[in-house]
């Protein structure tokens, strides 16, 4: 009865139907307004259908499984945070506690949850086995893939991952060539050879056109 | 034994210290390590949080080109690592998954079978050459030395993971024994290093480092071996931002990467081990 607080519930754009996937509002846009589709898709998603099944999938997976009854609300999460008694406002608790309100929109807007350093200490105290960390690296997704927030020098290393195969910091990058004339003097080893980067692009556009991004 | 070496970018990019090292001392113990041309990074940083399934394929597609290899991967970095278990793991769950992962790597002609292993250098060190061996390479014991160790968090969690060392580390404290050194206990030995969030929130991440050197440095010991290039980076780096931000300057503590100061025990000049390139005052250690 609590996973009703988070189901995804969503509107039909052209009717008041709701629906609790993003499958079933696709199937009922096909079927009873079928003339709308196209519209629907681009306006919409963009056709970007398949990442964003992934994770509602995601989601109703871990977000789901995160009811009243399965957390203890013992708070032994933030006990074991080491982020939480360092950074004002990171607490995994409160994250359980909000998605358990039901308050997924207030989570996703607020850049709250990128305090979380994947450390997975919550996991430990966790009498229930919900730690916290999944939730939020899902969580995670969805604000960037929504567009709510992504810090930017993940951007920046997403970036540098297309162009080079490897994350290079823009204060390395400004030192590449240098390091690069240096490499012999410093006795660094030869590294590993770059993709191919054609294939690498073109692969890489391959698995963007299944997720159905640009 | 024979491996394809998978550095991670960090290593690669910037911490030249930490390649430097694992490479000499690993190979004087008598690995093989087989360069892995045209891999890529392994995406767990920042494609994990932003579009998932290229991270699945980016670390997917580095464990098909060891498979073309034939080899199982090395890899020193705690992330990358980590990044293996979950990928693999997610792989064998979700066919799905496995499917549009499969048809990307086509695109280069690589396939992926799932055939091979990962480990962590700490699971090499440990586990296949051995404390004993690593103990009969030294040459200058590190005696009267007492070092915090900072396995990092993705060495032992999550447990619901394979990881290389077990819920109680004791893996990297067994390494830096078998070199004569003491590893006393000290507050906070397994908290994170802040690292994670550096990218995010600066400012945070600094103090998260910040409580791991006072409590070091309060406990009075000679300095932190850490096993992660990502945490070698925030506590040895980050001490002159930390300095600045917080104007303590007793936060200055040596740090050391372990296959450094293995290199050290095993008589290796420090160049070749690149400590030149460490930012804590770390020749306080090895003048000792």
């Amino acid at each position: 009865m609590q996973k009703d607080n988070f189901a995804l519930r969503l509107k039909c754009p052209y009717c008041d139907d709701f629906f609790s996937s993003h499958r079933d509002l696709r199937v009922h846009i096909g079927r009873d307004h079928k003339e709308k589709t196209d519209e629907f898709m681009e306006t919409h998603f963009g056709g970007r259908w398949i990442e964003v099944d992934f994770i509602s999938l995601m989601l109703r997976k871990s977000v789901g499984m995160l009811t009243e009854e399965a957390c203890l609300e013992c708070g032994g999460c933030d006990v074991a945070c080491p982020i939480s008694v360092i950074h004002e406002g990171f607490r995994p608790f409160d994250v359980s506690l909000k998605l358990l309100e039901g308050q997924v929109k207030e989570i996703l807007s607020s850049d709250i949850i990128w305090g979380c350093t994947a450390c997975y200490a919550c996991g430990q105290n966790c009498k229930a086995g919900m730690p916290p960390f999944d939730v939020i690296e899902t969580l995670m997704n969805l604000s960037a893939h929504i567009g709510y927030h992504f810090p930017r020098r993940y951007k920046e290393y997403n970036k540098s991952i297309l162009r080079s195969g490897v994350i290079q910091r823009p204060v390395t990058l400004k030192m590449a060539e240098l390091t690069r004339l240096a490499r012999e003097d410093v006795g660094l080893p030869k590294l590993s050879a770059q993709p191919d980067l054609t294939k690498f692009k073109e692969a890489m556009r391959k698995l963007a056109d299944m997720r159905g991004l640009q | 034994m024979k491996y394809a070496f998978y550095p991670g970018c960090l290593s690669q990019t910037e911490q030249f210290g930490c390649l430097l090292s694992a490479r000499e001392t690993l190979q004087r113990l008598g690995l093989k390590l087989e360069t892995m041309d045209g891999s890529s990074c392994c995406g767990y940083q920042s494609f994990r949080l932003s579009s998932p399934i290229t991270w699945k394929f980016l670390t997917a597609r580095n464990m098909a080109l060891a498979e073309r290899l034939g080899l199982d991967i090395l890899t020193i970095c705690n992330e990358c690592n980590l990044s293996f278990k979950q990928v693999k793991k997610a792989l064998s769950d979700d066919p799905q998954l496995r499917k549009h992962v499969d048809e990307a790597l086509r695109v280069e002609g690589l396939e992926y079978h799932a055939k091979n292993e990962t480990y962590h250098i700490v699971e090499v060190l440990h586990d296949k050459i051995g404390v004993e061996r690593i103990s009969d390479s030294v040459v200058r014991p590190l005696e009267n030395l007492r070092f915090a160790t900072h396995p990092g968090c993705h060495l032992f969690r999550p447990k619901e993971l394979h990881m290389p060392d077990e819920a109680e580390p004791h893996k990297l404290d067994d390494l830096v024994k078998a070199l004569g050194a003491e590893t006393p206990d000290y507050p906070g030995k397994l908290d994170c290093c802040g690292s994670s969030i550096y990218a995010s929130d600066e400012g945070s991440a600094l103090k998260v480092a910040g409580r791991k050197l006072r409590s070091v440095k309060e406990s009075g010991l000679d300095g932190i071996v850490t096993i992660c290039p990502h945490c070698f980076r925030m506590l040895d780096a980050s001490q002159g931002d930390l300095e600045d931000a917080s104007g303590d300057e007793r936060l200055r503590v040596p740090v050391i990467h372990y296959t450094q100061l293995l290199g050290l025990a095993m008589g290796i000049n420090t160049t070749k081990l690149g400590l030149q390139f460490n930012m804590s005052p770390v020749e306080l250690i090895y003048r000792l």
